[in-house]
């Protein structure tokens, strides 16, 4: 245990030693990545705060970044003014879309996982076994969408967020590192109306069932970041479904 | 599927699925000649789907055994279908099998079908209720290991004879024979046929860590995204 504390603490303090971000004004916009290959994905889609956390967190722990605990969620152990997004936020939920992909069309391909020999000869055993353990070579189904376009629509401080896309983000999705998901261009755009939350009476993100008056579906979603632990679960109104949030939260 | 429906429905009229059928009923009859109490292990799938139709069109009273791999590995709602869909098939003497296992280790359950039904479920059906032949949905199209196991259709293992009277099917006779028989099958189909091909189709368990090599999850977060979390912090 106090091994983790330790973990998250050298993380803490290099977050506390990156220079605060100033916050301008947030307004509700549209970005539009143009996309030059096809988007791999393992869920319906990608959330937006979720992306933002992720590029957040890089601009703070610079190549540290890269050594990340991956089951031990950091949040909690962060300084606030780099836990906090850009983003209007109503109690926890941060006023972001999902990924809208266009044209949106499943496929599916194999990718082909294998021991690169590269790097060998900083290994201490010279003999290499791609059966099983920690080499061992993956023939995977990877399902991807070839679209041109993601779309977000977003409620935030559209300055930092340019930023921190211009910066950081090489490619949406997974796989990105083998030549999926790669942007060719960022659009960004005021719009009149915010559709961060709801369009038309469509939930346009996981929206917990109690900031919701009326819903017509819901089912156990993970709603806020890091979208993988367990711990953020709960019963949502999925993307797509149609409702009406409470006046408060409008 | 229905795009392919009508193709394999004209499929199911050539002389080469009509012959394959006519082997497979002929592989049933002379298992059923072999055997006292025989019994079909009949998973949902539409390879045990067709074999659950060949055995009781034979001997309807034959007993069916189905495997619940528990919530966490199939949604309640098409576990039902597959008990639907046997009832539908015409299963009178169907029986329902799992294991504690997987409600209390969730998707950690590793190998309990190894454990539990293999180890000891089938052993009790052979040596203390007398089932002495199982029917399977294998063929050798699938993989090597199936088409060695199966050969010859009928084979002793673990002192039980075992039956694939499908063994020589090809996926088309499969589809063939459900759409030219009507026979229900798992909705699930309809869901990944459009992205994997139907060629491709197979039935597993969902969001299984065994998979995970393959990168079924993957595909499983995306179509059946609304079974990955069954529970708020699951």
């Amino acid at each position: 245990m106090s091994g983790i504390l330790e973990e998250a603490n050298y993380f803490r303090m290099i977050m506390e030693s990156a220079p605060p971000i100033r916050w301008g004004r947030m307004r509700p916009f549209k970005i539009t990545f143009k996309v030059g290959s096809p988007v791999c994905i393992t869920t319906p889609w990608i959330n937006f705060d979720g992306l933002l956390a992720h590029l957040m967190l890089l601009d703070s722990l610079g190549p540290d970044f890269y050594i990340t605990p991956k089951k031990l969620n950091l949040t909690p152990y962060l300084p606030k003014n780099r836990r906090m997004l850009p983003l209007k936020r109503t109690g926890e939920l941060y006023h972001a879309s999902v990924s809208m992909f266009t044209p949106s069309n499943l496929r599916v391909t194999q990718i082909y996982k294998r021991f690169e020999e590269r790097w060998a000869h900083n290994l201490d055993k010279k003999k290499i076994y791609q059966g099983t353990g920690t080499f061992r070579s993956f023939m995977m189904k990877q399902p991807y969408v070839p679209c041109k376009e993601v779309t977000y629509y977003v409620h935030g401080d559209m300055e930092i967020i340019r930023e921190l896309i211009e910066k950081y983000l090489v490619g949406l999705g997974n796989d990105v590192r083998i030549g999926f998901g790669i942007i060719r261009d960022a659009v960004f755009e005021e719009t009149p109306a915010d559709w961060s939350l709801v369009a038309n009476g469509v939930a346009m993100r996981p929206i917990p069932v109690e900031f919701c008056k009326e819903y017509e579906d819901a089912a156990y979603i993970a709603w806020k970041a890091p979208y993988w632990a367990p711990q953020n679960v709960a019963l949502c109104v999925p993307p797509g479904a149609q409702c009406v949030l409470k006046e408060d939260v409008v | 599927m229905n795009k392919w429906r009508k193709v394999l429905v004209a499929w199911s009229e050539t002389d080469e699925h009509k012959l394959q059928v006519a082997r497979a009923r002929d592989t049933v009859r002379r298992a059923l000649e072999k055997c006292k109490q025989p019994y079909v292990a009949f998973s949902g799938g539409k390879d045990s789907t067709c074999v659950l139709h060949l055995v009781l069109e034979q001997a309807p009273d034959t007993m069916v055994l189905h495997w619940d791999y528990g919530p966490y590995y199939i949604p309640r709602e098409i576990e039902q279908e597959f008990i639907d869909h046997a009832k539908a098939i015409g299963a009178r003497n169907l029986r329902v099998e799992t294991s504690a296992e997987y409600e209390r280790l969730g998707r950690k359950a590793i190998n309990v079908l190894g454990r539990e039904y293999l180890g000891k479920l089938v052993p009790k059906l052979r040596d203390e209720e007398g089932y002495d032949l199982v029917f399977l949905g294998l063929r050798a199209e699938e993989s090597v290991k199936r088409r060695l196991k199966t050969e010859g259709s009928i084979w002793r293992e673990k002192k039980m004879l075992n039956c694939a009277p499908i063994r020589d099917w090809s996926w088309r006779d499969v589809w063939a024979y459900i759409f030219a028989h009507d026979l229900p099958y798992a909705s699930v189909y309809d869901l990944y046929a459009p992205v994997v091909g139907i060629q491709n189709l197979r039935l597993t368990t969902f969001f299984d860590p065994e998979f995970d090599k393959f990168g079924s999850p993957n595909l499983d977060g995306i179509l059946m995204w609304r079974h990955r979390h069954l529970d708020p912090g699951d």
